[in-house]
């Protein structure tokens, strides 16, 4: 990897791309207003107007005024930083679900860095989920055609970066297209099996490119198999939003006395998140693809509404029609892969905890769902479990939550059979390797896996069909 | 419910409900979703009743700090790569929307009528991009003024990028020439922001041959 930028300036570049009327429209780092300013230009701009931030506001997902503040005067000072010229705001014409991103000129490295910000709607999950069952998903394929049509002829290092989905668009163009000398993905999510399996020479050839900066926990980018190298950071924790924080693009910026930014390397992932990757791995492994997009929406739409705090949208998305057959395989797995993993009961418990839920009903939970003929009798008896839980003094919220979703009975039955079917040891959780999906020959030519045995498949489909007709003859 | 396929292609782009989307038959977030999407189109075909657009994109304020989503159009009639954008807010029972099309109308005059001025004052000028920060709802249609608009009053949030060629500058005191130009463009009673970026050439590269750039507030 040659960039000049630092992995400070790379974490500023992507905190600047969700800047978002700072004190007016001039606020907004992806404006194509801004185009031929310097990053430097932006920042005096917008603390030009700094009266008008209102500190306590969100300006973007889990990031207030006061916040972007102290980012802008963390900037002031990095000459490096405050030179880059923005050269070309886009706003996706094709994708569906819109995208914002950037090209970026280094003149004192000659550098293009292209830039994509993530999107931060309910609508980002649609398009990072449909990467289980779509290879490649719309949005990279937008990616990379727009990248494809900016004139990067004469830079001497061409860069791209992005958070989250940014991110996983930012890994896509560099697997995909050789050109690319650097890439700092930021909390983006990986890729499907099916897409290793597919793409493996391109990856074994480009990810030595990647670079994956990620907070500690972060929970985005466990999603699917990561591809290049990764580097974890400790996390701020201001814990206003909860465990949701750990995915802002500030969430690895400490500050010290006079306003200098620093990040600090962790010595890994936090624990319960990759043992959450492996999980949701093996999984996702565990569902046919006939029923992938099914299972992908299911779980674009439990995270949804996880995090908007809603609780009745959240049980309607386990519950509805649509969703309740993934949402039952979702959670028989999940107890099944408990059984065989209990350590997995104490990381969804602490994560729990970091979001203020009560998780003293884990404990009976953990209890029944050890036993799944005890889960379909209770999913069998909705009025005679209300009953016995009044008689035990339960408290009146969850009686009344409980009789609000008697859906949820149902569900249990479902989960419960569903459970006898699983075993949750069979798929491997680990991330698949785009190296253990290609053949390598004579140290140079490279062949996937998937591509090798279609070809011995036609080759032996053709064979058979000559001695056939030879034989007819 | 008829959708078309381009409709159906950006609600499914914002919604999980694939199979409902395919057959028409909606649930209430996405009918909705749908009603906003018409609503921004009509806007957009009333207010520029010369051109046809098609809503290509969404990121619904859903899941947002904001209390607005953002339309993402493109009009046929104009070649850019860049989509458009639209916000709508629910007000009641409408939307409140505006654009940033209104740009494409009313640049050509404002970056003719620039380049006059600057070239009258003897200044060097290699192009002159003229953009808007703000955006603007249904009263200001086809027949928006770019005079009202030059002048500030209609506050479109003027943003105008001059790039000069140092080659031909025979002061070089850089200061000076942008109080040229601020006492040029004031007294023409033209209100927003400049943006001076001076070039070695006139044939020379924006980013990579620029000697100085600076702002200047009207």
């Amino acid at each position: 990897m040659n960039s000049c930028l630092s992995i400070e300036e790379i974490v500023l570049i992507n905190c600047l791309l969700y800047c978002e009327n700072l004190g007016g429209p001039r606020g907004t780092f992806l404006s194509i207003s801004q185009e031929s300013r310097t990053i430097g230009d932006f920042v005096d701009g917008v603390l030009h107007y700094a009266t008008k931030i209102e500190n306590d506001k969100e300006y973007s997902t889990g990031v207030t005024g006061a916040e972007y503040k102290q980012l802008m005067w963390a900037i002031r000072p990095l000459e490096h930083l405050k030179n880059i010229i923005i050269m070309q705001v886009h706003y996706e014409s094709e994708g569906a679900g819109g995208g914002r991103s950037a090209l970026l000129f280094d003149p004192s490295a000659n550098e293009a860095i292209v830039a994509f910000k993530g999107t931060q709607s309910d609508a980002e999950w649609i398009d990072n989920v449909s990467g289980l069952y779509q290879v490649p998903t719309a949005f990279q394929d937008n990616a990379l055609n727009w990248f494809k049509s900016l004139d990067l002829d004469g830079y001497d290092t061409i860069t791209v970066t992005g958070h989250s989905k940014g991110g996983n668009k930012a890994k896509f163009i560099t697997i995909m297209d050789d050109r690319v000398d650097n890439c700092f993905s930021f909390d983006g999510q990986g890729f499907s099996d099916e897409f290793i399996r597919k793409y493996s020479p391109l990856i074994v050839k480009n990810q030595s490119k990647i670079l994956n900066i990620s907070a500690e926990s972060d929970f985005v980018n466990i999603l699917l198999n990561d591809v290049g190298k990764k580097q974890f950071y400790l996390g701020t924790n201001y814990g206003r939003l909860g465990f949701a924080e750990n995915h802002c693009p500030n969430a690895i910026a400490f500050y010290d006395d006079i306003g200098e930014m620093t990040i600090h390397e962790a010595p890994g992932q936090d624990k319960k998140m990759s043992a959450l990757d492996k999980m949701l791995n093996s999984f996702i492994r565990s569902i046919r693809m006939s029923t992938k997009e099914k299972v992908a929406n299911m779980l674009g739409s439990v995270i949804v509404n996880a995090s908007s705090g809603d609780t009745d949208k959240l049980v309607y998305s386990f519950s509805d029609s649509t969703n309740s057959d993934s949402a039952a395989k979702l959670i028989a797995y999940t107890l099944r892969y408990k059984v065989e993993k209990p350590k997995m009961v104490d990381s969804i418990r602490e994560i729990l905890q970091q979001n203020g839920f009560s998780t003293n009903m884990l404990g009976a939970i953990d209890f029944v769902t050890n036993y799944d003929l005890l889960m379909e009798l209770i999913g069998k008896k909705p009025e005679a479990v209300i009953s016995i839980l009044k008689m035990r003094h339960t408290s009146d919220n969850l009686i009344q939550f409980l009789r609000k979703h008697m859906e949820l009975f149902d569900l249990l039955v479902s989960v419960s059979r569903k459970m006898r079917r699983i075993n949750p040891l069979k798929y491997n959780g680990d991330d698949l390797k785009a190296e253990d999906a290609t053949i390598i020959i004579n140290s140079q030519f490279m062949i996937s896996r998937r591509t090798l045995s279609f070809l011995v498949f036609g080759a032996i489909v053709i064979t058979v069909t000559c001695i056939f007709i030879l034989w007819l003859r | 419910m008829e959708l078309t396929a381009s409709e159906k292609k950006v609600l499914n782009g914002i919604s999980f409900n694939t199979e409902e989307i395919e057959s028409g038959n909606l649930r209430e977030s996405d009918t909705a979703l749908l009603n906003e999407m018409r609503a921004v189109e009509n806007y957009l075909t009333e207010k520029y009743p010369s051109f046809s657009f098609e809503i290509t994109g969404c990121e619904p304020k859903s899941g947002t700090t904001r209390t607005y989503s953002e339309w993402y159009f493109k009009s046929a009639e104009i070649d850019r790569e860049s989509a458009f954008i639209a916000m709508s807010e629910e007000s009641g029972d409408y939307f409140t929307i505006k654009d940033a099309f209104f740009g494409q109308l009313i640049r050509a005059p404002i970056k003719n009528y620039l380049e006059e001025l600057l070239n009258k004052a003897t200044l060097p000028v290699i192009n002159i991009e003229v953009s808007f920060w703000e955006y603007l709802g249904e009263e200001y249609g086809e027949e928006l003024s770019p005079e009202k608009v030059l002048t500030g009053e209609i506050d479109a949030g003027n943003d105008f990028k001059i790039f000069l060629d140092d080659s031909k500058l025979t002061d070089k005191d850089y200061r000076a020439i942008m109080e040229k130009i601020k006492t040029c463009l004031q007294s023409n009673n033209i209100s927003g922001e400049v943006y001076l970026v001076i070039l070695s050439s006139a044939d020379g590269d924006p980013a990579r041959d620029r000697v100085f750039s600076d702002s200047i507030l009207l």
